[in-house]
């Protein structure tokens, strides 16, 4: 079966793919009659564009963010940087992210790394395995001991950190609000409200720059789709102690004597089933 | 582990899917992402489809919204599950994770039909199983034959029941790139064997077909492929697919993008083929530049019309 891997190496290798450069592993340079060489451009071809469709869905937003040929560009230089290992085109580009931190040319666009991994943070949320709420296990907040109860949370609850400001980024590209095309409702609303909205990216990633500060958003699936928000202070203590899957008792004292905001931020977790249910250490 | 597959019974299997489509023709289209809701609503003209065809690998993610479809989509209509990522011809064995996905694809969708490719598409280079994602050709050979009957038993065992193999369109033939890799069948000897061996059946691409013979430059292609097909046993015939071509080559190929209407050619090769094979189960595939959702389903009427 060495033609599988003589295949396979020709699809993943570009010098294999041009007609006027024989290759030369695993083919013996001249074998190939230019027929098969540029039968072998056609696969080389497949998998380049496959890839570049596979990737524009998968990372919407840095395609958004990008012209069409620059984001074609990234991509196709990722794709053989990256050599796919995987069956289903959903699970190739965890690399992504880090691949763009040595791409000399996005430079000038520090925060797309960043956008990178909220893009496939967000899409494996809305793919994960769905979860049932327990609503009656709840009932236990009333009656036990909250230092022997345990919150669960949602599989698809997960806390990034991130210095851009990936809310307004998001925007830029998901929301009607600040759309380019003809489908915007209002078009000079909304190439207005696109204007500010730049002008003031612009301004926050020059801050991010500047500070370096890391702020934190938690991320979480709502109606099948993948949401993210700002969290600091006392919330993002208390989610943070709700992933370490600490007592009750422990993540609801990181509001301190603050019973409003407690009870605030509980109600929300449990609305929005980033809390699926309370776990009793004392049942087995 | 699981019992092995008895082959005894796959071929009374697919002599059902066909005997079923004998008196009422079973008809269906690709069911793509941006037909959903349509094909979902109550438009009159879904009532003529007797099938979809969905992607496994659309419907891989362990939840949320492609689940949630997977389960409307069978609510209302039967489906038939074609898979394009086994790669049944590598020298490599199915993982178990990727056979799991494929396998709850099927059982949740109750899939009446199972398909898979007569492809392999990944091999270990440099310590790294590459996965190229693409279906790519084999030599029709007996190493080729072992391989692919082992791999489709692992999916038929693991399934419990027949899946039919799509011939392939090809664009280059194995032994060009690797002078020992001899075909020692025809492709129609070499699709016989394969049934017979691993108990399978057929998923007969026209188009597939046709674009083979137009980038090979037969002279009269209609009458070169009908030949070649009539050599097929009709039982093992448990589907057709009908497509299209795009005229635009790249690298001097017609390459297979099922990107337009099902060409003149794969009608005329249709018209002949089910009045030699008699009725079968017949999709009408359109997977790139998709037309309106009225306008696909109007392909699977057209089809009925050759019944």
């Amino acid at each position: 079966m060495n033609y599988q891997q003589a295949l396979i190496n020709s699809i993943f290798s570009p010098q294999n793919t041009s007609n006027t450069e024989s290759s030369k592993e695993p083919h013996n340079a001249g074998s190939i009659s230019d027929g098969a060489q540029a039968a072998l451009g056609v696969y080389h071809n497949n998998y380049i564009e496959n890839g570049i469709r596979a990737l524009s869905i998968s990372f919407a937003t840095v395609a958004g963010l990008l012209d069409d040929s620059d984001f074609r560009r990234l991509a196709h230089d990722y794709l053989l940087a990256y050599p796919k290992q995987c069956y289903d085109w959903a699970d190739y580009g965890e690399s992504f992210a880090e691949f763009m931190y040595d791409i000399d040319a996005l430079a000038a666009m520090p925060f797309l790394p960043e956008v990178a991994e909220l893009d496939w943070r967000l899409m494996h949320i809305e793919r994960a395995q769905d979860q049932s709420f327990d609503a009656a296990s709840f009932e236990s907040l009333q009656s036990e001991d909250s230092a022997n109860l345990s919150f669960v949370p949602s599989a698809t609850l997960q806390i990034m950190p991130a210095v851009f400001p990936l809310s307004e980024l998001y925007a830029l590209v998901h929301s009607d609000a600040y759309s380019e095309g003809p489908a915007a409702e209002n078009v000079a609303h909304s190439i207005e409200a696109r204007k500010r909205l730049l002008s003031n990216i612009n301004k926050l990633v020059g801050l991010a720059i500047k500070t370096g500060e890391y702020r934190s958003i938690v991320l979480y699936r709502k109606d099948y789709k993948g949401i993210f928000d700002y969290v600091d202070g006392n919330a993002l203590e208390a989610f943070k102690c709700l992933l370490s899957q600490n007592t009750v008792e422990s993540v609801l004292s990181k509001f301190g004597d603050d019973q409003a905001a407690m009870t605030a931020w509980l109600q929300q977790q449990i609305e929005k089933q980033n809390i699926i249910a309370v776990h009793d250490f004392k049942c087995p | 582990m699981r019992a092995a597959f008895n082959r005894k019974h796959s071929l009374s299997i697919v002599q059902a899917f066909k005997a079923s489509s004998q008196t009422n023709p079973i008809i269906g289209v690709g069911l793509r992402h941006p037909h959903y809701t349509q094909s979902l609503s109550d438009l009159d003209i879904n009532h003529s489809i007797d099938f979809v065809e969905i992607h496994a690998e659309n419907f891989f993610a362990k939840g949320g919204i492609s689940r949630a479809l997977l389960e409307d989509v069978c609510d209302k209509y039967n489906v038939s599950v074609h898979g394009t990522s086994l790669g049944l011809g590598s020298g490599l064995a199915v993982p178990d994770n990727v056979m799991n996905q494929f396998a709850s694809v099927v059982e949740t969708s109750q899939a009446f039909l199972v398909s898979e490719h007569l492809c392999f598409n990944r091999a270990k280079v440099n310590k790294q199983v590459l996965h190229s994602g693409d279906l790519l050709p084999l030599a029709y050979n007996e190493a080729s034959l072992n391989v692919l009957a082992q791999n489709i038993d692992q999916v038929q065992s693991r399934l419990q029941r027949p899946i039919l193999i799509e011939n392939l369109s090809a664009y280059v033939q194995v032994s060009e790139l690797e002078p020992i890799a001899q075909d020692e069948y025809s492709e129609m000897e070499f699709l016989i064997a394969l049934c017979k061996q691993a108990g399978c059946g057929l998923l007969l691409d026209l188009n597939n077909l046709i674009v083979n013979a137009l980038n090979q430059k037969i002279d009269e292609p209609h009458s070169h492929i009908f030949d070649n097909i009539r050599q097929l046993p009709s039982v093992l015939i448990g589907e057709i697919h009908l497509a299209g071509f795009s005229p635009k080559q790249v690298n001097g190929f017609i390459v297979d993008d099922h990107a337009s209407a099902v060409s003149a050619e794969c009608w005329e090769l249709y018209k002949d083929a089910i009045a030699h094979f008699g009725n079968v189960p017949t999709l009408v595939e359109w997977d790139n530049d998709l037309p309106e959702w009225d306008i696909l389903v109007s392909q699977a009427q057209r089809a009925r019309d050759y019944c």
